[in-house]
């Protein structure tokens, strides 16, 4: 029989029993869509390694005879060494006014490399008839639509070639394809090129020598352990030395958003769970309470406390199932998706998708201990009520001792009814303006990346890279190189930069990364930190990064030892003068002249920062090409709106996902509040129209609560917003980013819109039940 | 004021109220519950009837479908010549909201305000209304004006439901089994209050009970069975309800 009830029950409750079931499944959803996307990227990345037969070890030099390979493969634990010829070129590329930069990486002719190797997505091999013939990278290719059978107009070493398409390529030393010493991918104005090895060694004039090479080690065998022997063999040819994967851009920049990826994949469903689990309290404490006099009823029938707990328990288990089944399939649909647009944005060529059953089995426990708390504290006080007093209504509460009571004298009957329902139990209407606080603080927090990165990235554009062209060169060269960009037509200001590869070492902890000069009075380009305030570059002494500073566990004040990898690699001490907190990159800064004179090498400078007149723009980057020591142009307009592009394609889509389902959520909220709040009015609700209310005017008095619940969630929600990305702050920052905390006053306001969206729509359900109270049937059963 | 009903003919006082064939069938799934089976009935300005039959006559079910707090399934009926019964939900309300005033055997007070602002809710929306003290006194309740729901009596709740019933001086009083939830002694103090009002302000009263020794207190009594009327009694002199014994 009480399964009939429950059956009924559930029914009865259905939009209710929905409402819950959504909250967990958006719960359910986002845990499980967030944590099973990072390991199918994660996994993805190594099943990609390990199918293209990924290197271990990478290490570039100025040149080294081909024999010199022979000596690295006696290295124990080195299982296998393959050498390349890479070499930067412009490309010629309809669309773009600046020339793009190609990386052109040498592939044995007419074979695939053995390690490092290629993925062909189109097209062939390169003919080792045709020395010209190459494989271009598949981001690239999509940019610029380009297709086996085209050419492309380069500039290589100084001479015009034209290079022919044999085919699009992926590679998993190139998966996420971003240009040396940048900070984001341009598609379109970066690409990999892999051209044969004879042809391309005779145009960098390495012939029968190689710049590149990388090993793959035997099983068991840590980097660690190979690099200091390959160090030593590669010592006499230049180069900042071997290693690791880390050595690998693409490696670190995927491996850092995957790590990234697995922090939001952490909080973010973790709040999520957190505010639905405190949802279902709220939500089934209130239905277990309007169940009452039903449970004095069962009581009275000699049911024990047990059976009666065991007949809610399993009302709710079913609720929490059915949830528990949407949240997977939404989860399995979210992580695919996800999954893919990842794997498609960083151009893995292969990815998998997997949805563990540890993920199943803590998305099923942990939804069935949050609704479990909720029904727990509602059940033992309604079972340690006697089954004679459960039957008769909860007593009537008192009114008129209300702090609040003075200000409803006011107040219309009708405001009075609202003022004092709200009044006599403040802390359910609190916890309603809570639950539904959340929801506003969820929609603040899942749009929060977004702002912080536009917010780093007006920062990055607007005050710190202030020159509109960046130019850096094949190689560091003397002050001359300025002098003859400023004689370019347009050119209005030039200012030298000079970026070092380093190893910062503090006690046992190093770190590689850049040791960057800044010419006493840039304008051009500046150091800030993260509140857009400008940090002064001591004359000596060196200025690091906060992201450096922390990784090395090092204070102003103390010493870092600095191993310059390039050149005559000194190794030279430096005081830290102090610390900034910079949104991008852990490095250190220091002034030019300074830096210069720490190298003793010459009035170096590797690239240059340039102010151009509009005008004469395209006569700029005409005159640009013909330079030869130019390895890389970059318009900052340009590399703006790419990343803006970027953004809306795929922050925005997490973001927006998130801010749906926290919408969801909301409505979830309100309409129960609201449904609840209605099953105790309706009594009173249908003696207002039997006196001869309007429906309009009853339903205002519902109105008038849910307004009054918004009223206190709308405030609440945004500190707890606030609260909720000081937290997430944590998980997004990386070695490379520091993200701001940022206040964007749009997306608070945007938040608060949702939620009141949400209340109209739901206020519109609840108004069609008010208009189809059934009058007799209420009023005639006892109150 | 005069006595009007008991002596004088039927057709002496202007009809508030005129059903004819008055049928309502209650549809639950495929079985079909006839509660009203062609009622005919005219209530009279200031009249005083009693409906009494067994428990599932179909005495609410009129009573409500003349409040216009239901439709009819057949049938005509007039408020003072004019339809009411196929009047949308607007029409009802507004009805209601002018011309009726209900009473149920459950106060259905508002618990989050006073007796007096419970009467105010009324006297707020209605056209010509009673001065919400003159209506608690009318039931004798004005000292209790500021006591909630809670802090008082079912007898005095009841008048309080009473006295907001008749705040915004109804055409018809319609109570269903008033009385039925108290004792005898509140019962008769609820019956006087009622008794009252429908001599001081000529209010036409219908009152529904099982009780027959109530109907002493009427100028009319209907007995209802099976959905239809099947008695009319006019008792010779209308009795104080003090001196009604149960
Ligand atoms: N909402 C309803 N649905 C179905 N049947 C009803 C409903 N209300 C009343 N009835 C039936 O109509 C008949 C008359 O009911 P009612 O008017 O309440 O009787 P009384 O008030 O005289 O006790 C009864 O048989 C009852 O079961
Ligand atoms: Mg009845």
């Amino acid at each position: 029989m009480l399964d009939r009830k429950l059956a009924r029950d559930l029914w009865r409750l259905r939009a209710q029993v929905l409402a819950i079931a959504l909250l967990v499944a958006v719960g359910v959803a986002t845990f499980t869509g967030a944590l099973s996307t990072y390991r199918s990227l994660f996994e993805s990345q190594q099943r990609t390694y390990e199918t293209y037969r990924f290197a271990h070890v990478f290490a570039s030099l100025r040149r080294a005879p081909e024999a010199v390979a022979g000596r690295l493969e006696q290295i124990p634990g080195v299982a296998e060494v393959e050498t390349r010829v890479i070499t930067s070129a412009l490309l010629e590329m309809e669309g773009i006014e600046e020339p793009a930069r190609g990386m052109l990486v040498s592939i044995p002719d007419g074979a695939m490399p053995r390690m490092n190797r290629l993925f062909l997505r189109t097209g062939r091999l390169p003919d080792p008839g045709r020395p010209w013939e190459v494989l271009v990278h598949e981001a690239f290719a999509k940019a610029h639509r380009l297709e086996p059978g085209d050419a492309i107009p380069a500039v290589v070493q100084g001479h015009r070639q034209r290079l022919e398409i044999a085919g699009i390529a992926l590679a998993p030393d190139f998966i996420y394809a971003v240009s040396p010493g940048e900070m984001l991918g341009d598609d379109r104005r970066f690409g990999i090129l892999w051209m044969q090895r004879t042809a391309l060694a005779r145009a960098a004039d390495l012939d029968g020598a190689f710049n590149d090479v990388s090993l793959r080690l035997a099983a068991g065998v840590r980097p660690a352990e190979v690099i200091p022997a390959v160090d030593r063999v590669l010592a006499p040819w230049g180069g900042p030395g071997a290693g690791g994967r880390d050595r690998n851009i693409s490696h670190r920049y995927l491996s850092d958003e995957i790590r990234q990826l697995k922090g939001t994949a952490v909080t973010v469903p973790a709040l999520f769970l957190g505010v639905a689990a405190f949802l279902l309290h709220v939500i089934l404490s209130r239905v277990v309470a309007t169940q009452r006099e039903q449970i004095g009823t069962l009581k009275a029938l000699g049911l024990t406390h047990v059976e009666v707990g065991w007949h809610y328990a399993r009302m709710m288990g079913l609720v929490v199932l059915a949830g528990l089944g949407l949240g997977l399939a939404g989860g399995l649909g979210i992580g695919h998706w996800w999954t893919r647009l990842y794997a498609a944005f960083y151009r893995m060529p292969l990815y998998v998708y997997r949805m563990d059953p540890d993920l199943l089995v803590g998305a099923l426990a942990i939804s069935l201990l949050a609704s479990a708390m909720g029904t727990r504290g509602a059940l033992r006080q309604v079972l340690r009520i006697p089954p004679a007093e459960a039957m008769r209504p909860a007593a009537p509460p008192i009114y008129g001792e209300s702090p609040l009571e003075a200000l409803s004298r006011r107040l219309s009957p009708m405001g009075r009814m609202v003022w004092r329902n709200v009044g006599r139990r403040p802390v359910r209407a609190a916890l309603s303006g809570l639950g539904i606080a959340f929801a506003v603080a969820l929609l603040i927090a899942g749009y929060m990346p977004v702002d912080a990165m536009n917010a780093m990235m007006d920062m990055q554009f607007g005050r710190v890279y202030r020159e509109d062209v960046a130019v850096t060169f094949t190689d560091p060269l003397d002050s001359e190189a300025i002098r003859g960009l400023r004689d370019l037509p347009g050119v209005r200001v030039v200012e030298p930069t000079r970026s070092v590869p380093v190893t910062f070492r503090a006690g046992h902890r190093s770190y590689a990364s850049a040791l960057n000069g800044v010419p006493a009075g840039a304008t051009l380009r500046r150091v800030m930190d993260l509140e857009g305030r400008l940090a002064a570059v001591p004359g000596r002494g060196v200025l690091l990064t906060q992201a450096l500073a922390d990784l090395l566990h090092i204070r102003p004040g103390q010493a870092v030892e600095v191993e310059v990898l390039e050149g005559r690699r000194p190794r030279i001490v430096l005081t830290v003068t102090g610390t900034v907190q910079e949104p991008l990159g852990a490095q250190g800064w220091m002034d030019l002249e300074a830096l210069q004179g720490l190298l003793d090498d010459g009035a170096t400078v590797s690239g240059a920062a340039i102010r151009v007149d509009g005008g004469d723009r395209a006569s700029f980057f005409r005159s640009l090409r013909g330079m030869p020591r130019v390895a890389g142009v970059v318009v900052l307009a340009a590399m703006r709106q790419n990343f803006d592009q970027m953004m809306a394609q795929y922050m925005v889509a997490f973001a927006l996902m998130l801010v749906a389902l926290a919408g969801l959520m909301a409505a979830g909220v309100v309409y129960n509040t609201a449904r609840v709040s209605l099953a105790e009015r309706e009594r009173e609700l249908a003696s207002l129209r039997v006196l001869g209310f309007t429906r309009a005017e009853v339903f205002g008095v519902v109105l008038g609560e849910m307004i009054v619940h918004v009223a206190i969630a709308l405030p609440l929600g945004c500190l707890l917003g606030y609260a909720f990305c000081r937290w997430m702050l944590e998980s997004l920052s990386n070695d490379l980013y520091r993200v701001p905390l940022v206040q964007s006053p749009p997306t608070y306001a945007l938040a608060c819109l949702v939620v009141v969206a949400m209340t109209a729509v739901v206020a519109l359900v609840v108004r069609r039940r008010v208009d189809r109270l059934d009058l007799v049937g209420v009023l005639k059963t006892r109150e | 004021m005069e006595r009007r009903s008991g002596q004088g003919g039927p057709g002496n006082l202007p009809v508030v109220l005129e059903a004819r064939g008055l049928s309502r069938v209650y549809r639950m799934g495929e079985v079909e519950v006839p509660a009203l089976q062609g009622v005919d009935l005219d209530l009279r300005e200031g009249e005083m009837v009693v409906l009494l039959g067994p428990s599932g006559s179909g005495k609410s079910t009129l009573l409500n479908l003349l409040g216009g707090l239901d439709v009819p399934t057949a049938g005509t009926l007039r408020y003072r010549g004019r339809r009411i019964d196929g009047a949308d939900e607007d029409a009802l309300t507004a009805y209601r909201r002018r011309h009726v005033g209900f009473v149920f055997q459950f106060y259905n007070l508002v618990p989050s305000l006073t007796a007096r602002e419970n009467v105010v809710l009324v006297t707020e929306i209605a056209e010509s209304p009673l001065d919400p003290d003159e209506a608690l006194a009318i039931v004798g309740l004005r000292d209790r004006a500021r006591h909630f729901p809670s802090q008082m009596s079912g007898g005095e709740q009841q008048r309080v439901a009473i006295a907001r019933a008749i705040a915004k001086r109804p055409d018809l009083l319609l109570c269903d089994e008033p009385t039925g939830a108290l004792d005898i002694a509140t019962g008769k103090v609820v019956l006087e209050a009622i008794e009252r009002v429908n001599r001081a302000l000529g209010t036409t009263t219908c009152l529904i009970t099982h009780n027959a020794v109530i109907g002493e207190m009427a100028d009319r009594v209907l007995t209802m069975a099976d959905g239809r009327i099947v008695a009319e009694r006019v008792p010779g002199q209308r009795a104080a309800p003090r001196d009604l014994t149960w």
